[in-house]
């Protein structure tokens, strides 16, 4: 007689080896899967809530300065690399994963305005308030060595920032005028100026190295180009540019911070109006730098956080703040596009992540899969009030949010007297004018 | 001052420079006047400052005048003509113009150096574009390729292995290599392929021969195994496949998949009549066995055998049969016409109607007419032997259609046959009929491309399709009727049947822009970001969720009984209760009326109503304190205007979604719950609710979707390598040539 058995292959669903995934049968039959949307949401809700859980952006402070961080250079070849410059003219080099400070000693009397690598980042360049320009090695002096610059070229005018060449051995320097200088030369090799004001920032556009700009202080942005006598244009804003960033992977495009709580995104072929503004800031924003990838940029600012902004977007998405952490002077991003450092008033330079809630260190492929199908999600559910809701609930400092509050009054006043204005006056006096042209005063050839 | 000096070098050449110098500038200072030094410069610089410029020591005095030069050229003939010719010159010249002012040279300078760096930076625009569009960008961008010289490795290496001795080394140099021979065929062509191109197109050669040679080798052990099981398997594993792919199409497209089964059944009685089974059957097989030494089970085959040469003879079917089979011979082609009559011993016994005759030469004729003009390529006896079979076909489908059939005319023909060979033109090359698809383009289904005399058949195809239109419906039902207990999901087949099956993955650019300030908060404030700010408000609120709540009242409406109607429900449960109820549903429907016969149904109804919308008016709120700035007690009555002030008055109608609709209650608060988790408004890149549903609904979960399609979904917008450093963009990227990565 033959008897018969429900029997199942161990086959079908054990694994041979530990190492292996489990096996899990799946029907993808849609028939069979009448919940799925509701599911997945489910699913972007909780991944939205873990986010939440795991944004923990803050990773540790270099702390030894004994004056505030005035200026901050990251190493063009090494990542763990970061030198500061303080208000006392002191000079430190740091080791980030270690935290620990390297080297130390004063460069300068007076503030260090700028630090630059060169491009090999055997040298950097220091300029400081004695309007010297020196250049020292990267390598830790010997036992018994003493520091000393390997050159200081004694500038005729005020230095107050400093940009190196991508590719050549030529830097500028910003300050009563723009000069143009080779790294083995004492005299400039060409200096530029427009107008009588002072400039307080310079930056070479790293794709194109041809192309300079630089902020001056009558609120005018400048724009150069290495190769002419005369610069090419000037846009004059509303209120001063504190700081300018190119996009590392938008040649034409370039960031402005700005005194008036803004950041401006430009386009160099159209500087009649900015193509993006950027608010949310509650206080002057001081500086500015783009991720590599050119997709965001982070800003500090004045009144004590950092945001992060999408370079299409005109609000942050991100923002950071401590309770000790003081005026923001400056703002770094890594450039592996993981970290952002930034120094402060409180003599303190703070690392972060750039992504609050992202995992660091090494993925298994299974856990990336994981983490990649939770952003997919929470991209999915994006709109969805619940997801948006978690998803964008920021904790701030009561100063950051009275002040915001202050400024949406302030906003809502001007727009209801505008409305006022517009109703009770002919049709067409008062224009409707798009913000992103009130800001701009003058494109000057 | 500066003449005297030169007197001085002049007369005293003998002096030593120190001294010289010394004595100059002795001299100088008796004079008590301050010179201004010759700058010294020790570097090259631009800038040269104004300081420092000296006046030429010469004056206005020395300058050379041409025309004193050309004075002394008048002394040879010669040099006659070279002054003339400096004279006539100097007449032609103009003084140059005064320069512009600086500022505005500077303008000028500047706008022409802005307008030629816009154009460099125009350059990426392209560039930019397409970065910024693109679903996926993996940094470090490394996409232009970096020369690198390398060895040929491959010929050298394998000399490393031997050590060779002096006499082969001198026998190699005496012999010509035999790389200096090769000669590339392909390298004639007008275009050489690029270094990066021949790579490219070496790796794609390797990995089709690799490819091969494994499918080969698989081919091979596939063909070594003798396992009957094994092919068993194999065999039945096809039969699925293509059981499958059946499916599909019948969902797809039915016509098709009609005409598939037909072939499919065909295929099997000529596999069944070719007598190549007739004795693979057990039973046969049993009694072959015993066949050698059992006479009966001999006797027992050879009546089988008999049996089954009788069955396979051709039988000629009559009358009544083909008249019952009307609907399904239509779909299988049986000719009828009268010249097939002769050939086919099928259809012997039927006769034409009348009209089909007349239909049949009707069209005859035209189609001659038509051939001889149109159709040069084919034979006019040809097309007439299709013409008739097809239009017999026809005019056995359906006999009451003809007579409109015939009069269907001729210009529609015309047009048919034109758009269809224009059809054909353009899709000559493809072989795809099937209307499933992997992309968004649709594929018009041809199915005829290939036969000689295309046109004529296609009309006829389309004609006969129309006609065929009605017929299916039916016959579709009296398939699936005949196969539902093969059929296990029937109902669900059936809903999805009119459904295109559409397998293109969702484009992954279309990600939801949200452009908005976070929602930033104190840790003190509570959640008054959703603007319950105001307390009366939430009061109101709160009241008006009170007065939800409170129960209703169990009604029994008798109406529901009687009114409601059964509707047939897509589910996918079998309907396996589908008991005769209609005899039920009348003693039901007596028994209700009987018990309700007192009732005004109608009106009480309209009274349910009525009370439904009183209850979901909002109602005016007092909020009156007696006493409340005033005196207050038995007998004093506040003033009315006070009164007033403290009622919030609500406004008096609002409209309703059920006020117009008579006999319906709609409840419009039923959704209050669900409201909140609902997106309010389309998030920017999508423009249609539409668009937007299809994208939330379709879903990306390795639960929901296969593997590789869910390794698709999940892949982020930026991917970056651990530790690697991004590099800007580089300018070679514009010039330079793609990689494969």
């Amino acid at each position: 007689m033959k008897v018969k058995v429900i029997s199942r292959n161990p086959d079908e669903y054990l694994r041979e080896t530990k190492l292996q995934i489990h096996k899990v049968q799946r029907n993808y039959d849609p028939n069979l899967h009448p919940f799925e949307a509701a599911r997945e949401y489910v699913r972007a809700l909780n991944a939205v809530k873990l986010e939440k859980v795991f944004a923990k952006p803050f990773l540790g402070s270099l702390d030894g300065h004994r004056d505030g961080v005035s200026s901050i250079a990251k190493h063009p070849k090494r990542l763990s690399l970061l030198i500061s410059g303080a208000f006392d003219g002191e000079v430190r080099v740091w080791d980030i994963p270690q935290k620990t400070c390297l080297r130390d000693f004063v460069a300068h009397d007076g503030i260090v305005r700028g630090i630059v690598y060169t491009i090999s980042g055997d040298h950097f360049i220091t300029v400081g308030d004695d309007k010297t320009i020196k250049t020292w090695k990267s390598l830790i002096p010997q036992f018994g060595e003493e520091e000393e610059p390997v050159n200081t070229i004694l500038s005729k005018t005020v230095v107050s920032g400093i940009s190196h060449h991508r590719k050549k051995p030529i830097f500028a320097t910003s300050g009563e005028v723009c000069q143009l200088w080779e790294e083995t030369r004492n005299e400039p090799l060409r200096t530029v100026e427009w107008g009588v004001d002072s400039l307080h920032d310079i930056t070479f556009n790293p794709v194109e190295g041809n192309i300079l700009a630089s902020c001056a202080s009558d609120r005018s942005i400048i724009l150069y180009d290495m190769r002419e006598k005369y610069p090419l244009r000037k846009v004059v804003m509303k209120l001063r540019t504190n700081k300018l960033c190119w996009n590392p992977m938008e040649p034409y495009i370039f960031t402005t911070a700005n005194e008036d709580y803004n950041l401006y995104t430009f386009d160099t072929r159209n500087l009649k109006q900015p193509t993006n503004v950027h608010v949310d800031h509650v206080g002057a924003v001081t500086y500015v730098d783009y991720a590599p990838t050119g997709k965001e940029f982070v800003s500090g600012s004045y009144d004590k956080t950092v945001r992060i902004f999408e370079s299409e977007k005109g609000h942050s998405r991100e923002i950071y703040h401590t309770k000790r952490m003081q005026r923001l002077t400056c703002v770094l991003w890594s450039l592996d596009n993981k970290y952002i450092m930034s120094g402060s008033d409180e003599m303190n330079i703070r690392i972060w992540k750039a992504r609050a809630s992202e995992k660091l260190g090494p993925l298994k492929p299974r856990e990336r899969a994981a983490l990649r199908y939770s952003d997919t999600l929470k991209e999915k559910y994006a709109s969805h009030p619940q997801i948006k809701r978690i998803a964008r609930h920021r904790q701030v400092p009561k100063h950051i949010y009275n002040a915001q509050k202050e400024l949406r009054t302030i906003k809502d006043k001007s727009k209801k007297k505008e409305a006022n204005r517009r109703a009770h006056s002919k049709a067409g006096e008062v224009p409707y004018v798009p913000e992103r042209q009130k800001h701009v005063l003058k494109e000057q050839q | 001052m500066s003449d005297d000096s030169d007197h001085f070098e002049f007369s005293d050449q003998e002096l030593d420079d120190k001294g010289h110098d010394k004595i100059v500038e002795n001299v100088l200072k008796l004079n008590k006047v301050q010179h201004v030094k010759s700058p010294h410069r020790t570097e090259p610089t631009t800038q040269i400052s104004e300081f420092n410029l000296v006046k030429s020591l010469s004056g206005h005095q020395n300058l050379v005048h041409l025309n004193e030069l050309t004075k002394v050229l008048k002394g040879r003939k010669k040099h006659v003509e070279i002054a003339n010719k400096v004279k006539s010159a100097s007449g032609r010249s103009k003084t140059l113009p005064k320069p512009l002012e600086k500022p505005q040279a500077e303008r000028i300078k500047r706008t022409l150096n802005y307008e030629k760096s816009r154009l460099q930076f125009d350059r990426w625009e392209a560039l930019v574009t397409s970065n910024r569009a693109a679903p996926q960008l993996i940094f470090p961008l490394d996409h232009v390729e970096k020369l690198k010289i390398i060895e040929k490795k491959a010929e050298v290496y394998p000399s490393t292995f031997r050590l060779k001795s002096d006499l082969q080394k001198k026998l190699e140099a005496l012999e010509p290599k035999s790389e200096e021979y090769h000669i590339d065929i392909e390298e004639k062509n007008e275009f050489p392929l690029t270094l990066e191109e021949l790579k490219e197109k070496r790796k794609e050669a390797a990995k089709l021969r690799a490819h091969q040679s494994y499918k080969e080798a698989k081919a091979r052990r596939q063909n070594k195994i003798k396992s009957k099981k094994y092919h068993r398997i194999l065999r039945r594993e096809k039969i699925k496949e293509k059981l499958k792919e059946f499916e599909l199409l019948q969902k797809t497209n039915p016509e098709e998949a009609l005409k598939k089964l037909d072939d499919i059944e065909k295929a099997r009685a000529e596999e069944r009549f070719s007598l190549r089974h007739k004795g693979t059957g057990q039973w046969a097989r049993n009694k072959q066995v015993r066949a050698k030494y059992d006479k009966e089970s001999r006797k027992v085959l050879a009546q089988q055998l008999s049996i089954s040469r009788e069955l396979t003879q051709k039988v000629k079917p009559t009358d009544s049969e083909s008249e019952d089979e009307g609907i399904e011979s239509s779909n299988t082609s049986s000719p009828t016409s009268k010249q097939a009559d002769k050939n086919n011993p099928w259809v012997n016994g039927i006769k034409p109607d009348k009209d089909v005759t007349d239909f049949v030469s009707g069209y005859r004729k035209y189609w001659n007419e038509v051939n001889n003009v149109s159709n040069e390529n084919n034979n006019n006896s040809e097309n007439a032997n299709n013409n008739e079979s097809k239009t017999a076909n026809i005019g056995v489908t359906d006999g009451k259609i003809k007579k409109y059939k015939i009069k269907s005319d001729n210009k529609e023909v015309k047009k048919l046959e034109k758009t269809m060979q224009k059809k054909i033109k353009k899709n000559k090359s493809k072989d795809a009929d099937t209307s499933q698809s992997t992309s968004d383009w649709e594929i018009s289904s041809l199915q005829n491309e290939l036969r000689s005399s295309i046109d004529v058949e296609d009309v006829f195809e389309t004609l006969e399709n129309k006609l065929n239109k009605k017929l299916k419906q039916k016959l579709m039902k009296i398939k699936t009727n005949s196969k539902t207990k093969k059929v296990k999901k029937s109902t669900t087949k059936k809903t999805s049947e009119k459904k295109k099956c559409d397998l293109s993955l969702p484009s992954r650019n279309k990600k939801q822009v949200i452009d908005e300030e976070m929602s930033e908060q104190t840790k003190n404030t509570t959640d008054d970001f959703n603007g319950d700010n105001n307390p009366d408000l939430v009061t109101l609120k709160n009241i008006l969720a009170n007065k939800e709540k409170c129960d209703e009242p169990v009604n029994i409406n008798p109406d529901k009984f009687i009114k409601v109607k059964q509707t047939d429900l897509n589910t996918a449960i079998p309907d396996i209760l589908t008991i005769d109820e209609n005899e039920e549903e009348v003693n039901q429907r007596n028994l209700i009326m009987e018990a309700f016969e007192d009732d005004d149904i109608a009106t009480d109804f309209d009274k349910e109503k009525a009370e439904e919308i009183e209850k979901d008016t909002p109602k005016d709120i007092d909020l009156n304190l007696p006493g409340w700035g005033s005196w207050g007690g038995t007998g004093i009555d506040s003033s009315k205007r006070k009164r007033k002030r403290f009622i919030i008055k609500m406004p008096p109608k609002m409209p309703r979604r059920d006020e117009n609709k008579g006999s319906l209650i709609i409840n419009e608060k039923a959704q209050a719950k669900i409201k909140p988790l609902l997106v309010s408004e389309i998030p920017f890149p999508f423009k249609s609710v539409k668009d937007y549903e299809a994208s939330i609904r379709a879903p990306v979960g390795s639960s929901f979707v296969p593997e590789t399609a869910f390794r698709r979904f999940i892949e982020p917008a930026v991917i970056t390598k651990m530790g690697a450093i991004i590099e800007p963009i580089n300018k070679s990227i514009l010039m330079g040539k793609k990689i494969q990565i």
